[in-house]
């Protein structure tokens, strides 16, 4: 039995090597998704604005301040590119959506904070996307607050309130703490696509036959292509890692974070690499293994706290239980020392769904072994 | 014209045997429809817990306005609890909320000597972008309480903005992901309509006997034919499927049909033209799949391309897909958009539309006659 699971190692690894254009395939979708993940939300911090400064002939001093205040890139995102232009070129940037909002500054505005009674701002902006508006308001509100603080409430020119924050943790850029998700994708990914190309190899290769012939020839071909797709799997995982290391800032704090990124390889590439070996053995053709297997992939990691933590989405309270879920939590922590909380109970989580895929393991041989029999 | 419509109806009988392609047009479609709309288009609600050292009325007036504060589309910006310090403490720990608020006592009073208080936020900064939200949201109620302050007194102002928009409220951000996957399902069922219409007489050898029919065109109508009501149906589909789970309709309907066309001119060259080179029905329409569901993503599928900035607003800028998309979803959102931009986005867009379906045109002869 042991010989024949080796003999079906050896048999799948050369199998990937012969096939080098599905490695590619393999290695194409999480290029390809890191760059437009991250990459949109590496560039989102950033907003065009149109100003239109009808207070421009005045020469106020406050005016100019209140668009230093706008254009500083410190504080919270979105910062903002002011474009100063004049109203009809502002209005036919809006209009041509070259822009997204457009803000005037009345005449007298300068003199009227002087006064103590601001004149009224106002900004003409594309309400059709929620988030984008949201940042658009809140930017600006932001600005505000930085103006009166920098010139009225720091220098105790009169009373209010101000925040003070206290982070417990530094910082993160979003588009970092998204590359824990990356790599738990890039796991599952490899799992299920690896797996699903090794069982499709049988059928298509025609050699599946032989296979049912022998004793025990389909439980060792289970066993030696699971096997083997964590091996390929694991190879690929390092090739990946280096790509987001090299193009995406990936790094590794310790090395508990790497012990931590080999714990979860083994749960997960264990998990989803079989139900990939039984998927491909039923399909028994690749071409019909990566779009299913794409699709399922990023379905798990999107409910799983893909983009930003769990917790801050909807599902929370089920999704918590998915195994690519308790991965990116796991992950967080090694990486990046953010949800110490989570991580036991996301580890039992994951020996559970490890368990499972056992479980089905010995089902599916189980039931091959009836069918052989009847 | 009778050759044509036979050759659409062999086509879209062909279609309707093959479950699989029928799946293939329309699953991907409808998983990013369900999942986007109900995962990603949800306005982030902070939940916070607001410790109160005591019960003064300016305290108060602070709370209430975090506990009230809404987005523009009337959603709430924090799911907030008013706890006493130990529980706040507790939950904060445990991860059930994501930062603390601490409204300091006396604030009337300290208000009143003229002095600046500082009311403490705690964050965990699980990563920038929850907590630039949080502390936005923060500096929003803070503009709000600071704005109009009477203190011994004296009223305080401070600038403040009118938000103009387009519509109000702002749209709810699953009607932006609703239209801009109505036009993914324009684009990519249409695209691979003609894909598998086109890889199969390939794949099954019967493209010699069709490219010997006098008239190509014939060949090239009912194959558009059949991709048009092939497209038709999905997209209607999609249509039906946002209306029923999310409510969402287009606004002016009847435009949506001139969209439609568009789209399907738009796609089909391309689509066509991969098809003529690869030959093979799985492996063409995965290639189109990938590069509609890429262009979906770069050209605006989630958020507008003029709200971003660098690699990405380049790419977007080059990508034709983002001018269908622009007029698109801004159109089926706002209920028009401007004449100008409409004829400068139908110009690059069809100049793209036409180059393939030429490039298509001759790559699909020479692959023919070749085999």
């Amino acid at each position: 039995m042991s010989a024949k699971i080796k003999a079906e190692i050896k048999k799948s690894i050369q199998y990937w090597k012969k096939h080098k254009a599905i490695a590619l395939v393999s290695i194409f979708p999480p290029l390809l998704i890191c760059l437009l993940f991250v990459g949109v939300f590496q560039t989102t911090g950033i907003v065009d604005i149109a100003v239109v400064n009808n207070d421009a002939a005045s020469s106020s001093a406050w005016t100019e301040k209140f668009l230093e205040v706008m254009e500083t890139r410190t504080g919270t995102i979105p910062y903002f590119e002011l474009v100063l232009t004049d109203e009809e070129t502002a209005e036919d940037m809006f209009q041509m959506h070259e822009t997204f909002a457009v803000l005037h500054i009345p005449e007298g505005f300068g003199e009227s904070i002087e006064e103590g009674d601001p004149e009224q701002l106002t900004i003409q902006f594309t309400a059709a996307h929620e988030d984008i508006s949201k940042n658009v308001r809140l930017g600006i509100e932001a600005r505000i607050y930085d103006f009166i603080k920098l010139y009225e409430l720091d220098t105790n020119a009169r009373p209010g309130i101000v925040v003070e924050e206290n982070l417990q943790n530094d910082s993160l850029s979003r588009s970092s703490y998204m590359m824990a998700g990356i790599l738990i994708w890039t796991m599952v990914f490899f799992g299920l696509l690896i797996g699903g190309a090794l069982g499709a190899n049988e059928k298509e290769g025609g050699t599946e036959a032989y296979i049912k012939m022998a004793a025990n020839g389909e439980t060792a071909s289970l066993i030696g292509k699971w096997v083997a797709a964590t091996i390929i799997s694991g190879v690929m995982l390092i090739v990946l890692t280096l790509c987001y290391m090299l193009f995406f800032g990936l790094s590794f704090p310790s090395v508990m974070s790497v012990v931590y990124l080999l714990l979860m390889f083994l749960l997960l590439v264990t998990t989803f690499s079989l139900p990939g070996v039984l998927y491909g053995m039923k399909a028994g053709d690749f071409r019909l293994v990566p779009a299913p297997m794409i699709i399922l992939s990023i379905t798990l990691w999107l409910v799983s706290g893909a983009l930003n933590p769990l917790e801050f989405s909807a599902g929370a309270a089920f999704f918590k239980y998915l195994p690519t879920a308790s991965g990116i939590r796991i992950m967080s922590y090694a990486l990046f020392n953010r949800g110490a909380q989570f991580v036991q109970e996301s580890f039992l989580n994951l020996l559970a769904w490890a368990a499972i895929a056992f479980a089905l393991f010995f089902v599916t041989i189980f039931v091959k072994r009836r069918k052989s029999a009847q | 014209m009778r050759k044509i419509i036979s050759l659409m109806v062999a086509d879209l009988k062909m279609w309707f045997r093959q479950p699989k392609l029928i799946i293939m047009s329309v699953a991907p479609l409808l998983i990013i429809s369900i999942f986007a709309g109900l995962f990603l288009a949800r306005t982030e609600i902070l939940p916070v817990a607001i410790v109160m050292e005591d019960s003064d009325p300016a305290a108060i007036e602070l709370r209430d306005y975090l506990l009230n504060l809404k987005s523009g589309s009337g959603a709430l910006w924090f799911d907030a609890q008013a706890v006493e310090s130990a529980a706040a403490e507790e939950k904060f720990e445990s991860g059930e909320v994501l930062g603390l608020i601490t409204i300091p006592a006396r604030l009337s009073e300290r208000l009143d000597a003229g002095e600046v208080v500082g009311v403490s936020i705690t964050i965990n900064n699980i990563n920038d972008d929850v907590t630039k939200n949080f502390i936005q949201r923060m500096q929003n109620a803070v503009n709000y309480f600071n704005d109009g302050l009477e203190a011994s007194g004296t009223v305080y102002n401070i600038p403040r903005v009118d938000f103009i928009a387009d519509v109000s409220p702002d749209l709810p951000l699953i009607q932006y992901i609703c239209a801009s996957i109505l036009g993914l399902a324009m684009l990519l069922s249409a695209s691979l309509a003609i894909t598998f219409s086109i890889s199969r007489e390939f794949e099954d050898g019967t493209i010699k006997e069709l490219i010997m029919t006098p008239k190509l065109i014939n060949i090239i109508g009912g194959k558009l034919l059949s991709a048009v009501i092939q497209a038709l149906l999905v997209t209607g589909f999609i249509l039906l499927e946002e209306w029923i789970v999310f409510g969402y309709l287009p606004q002016n309907m009847l435009m949506q049909l001139l969209y439609f066309f568009w789209g399907v001119l738009f796609s089909v060259g391309l689509a066509a033209l991969i098809a003529a080179k690869i030959k093979q029905v799985l492996p063409a329409g995965i290639l189109v799949m990938v590069i509609n569901i890429a262009s979906w993503w770069v050209s605006g599928g989630l958020a507008p391309s003029e709200a971003w900035t660098g690699l990405l607003r380049h790419i977007a800028d080059l990508w034709p897909g983002t001018y269908f998309y622009q007029v698109y979803i801004n159109a089926s959102l706002l209920g028009g958009v401007s004449s100008r931009l409409m004829v400068k986005d139908l110009i690059i867009t069809g100049i793209f539309a036409a180059a393939m379906l030429a490039a298509a045109h001759a790559v699909f002869v020479k692959e023919a006659k070749e085999l």
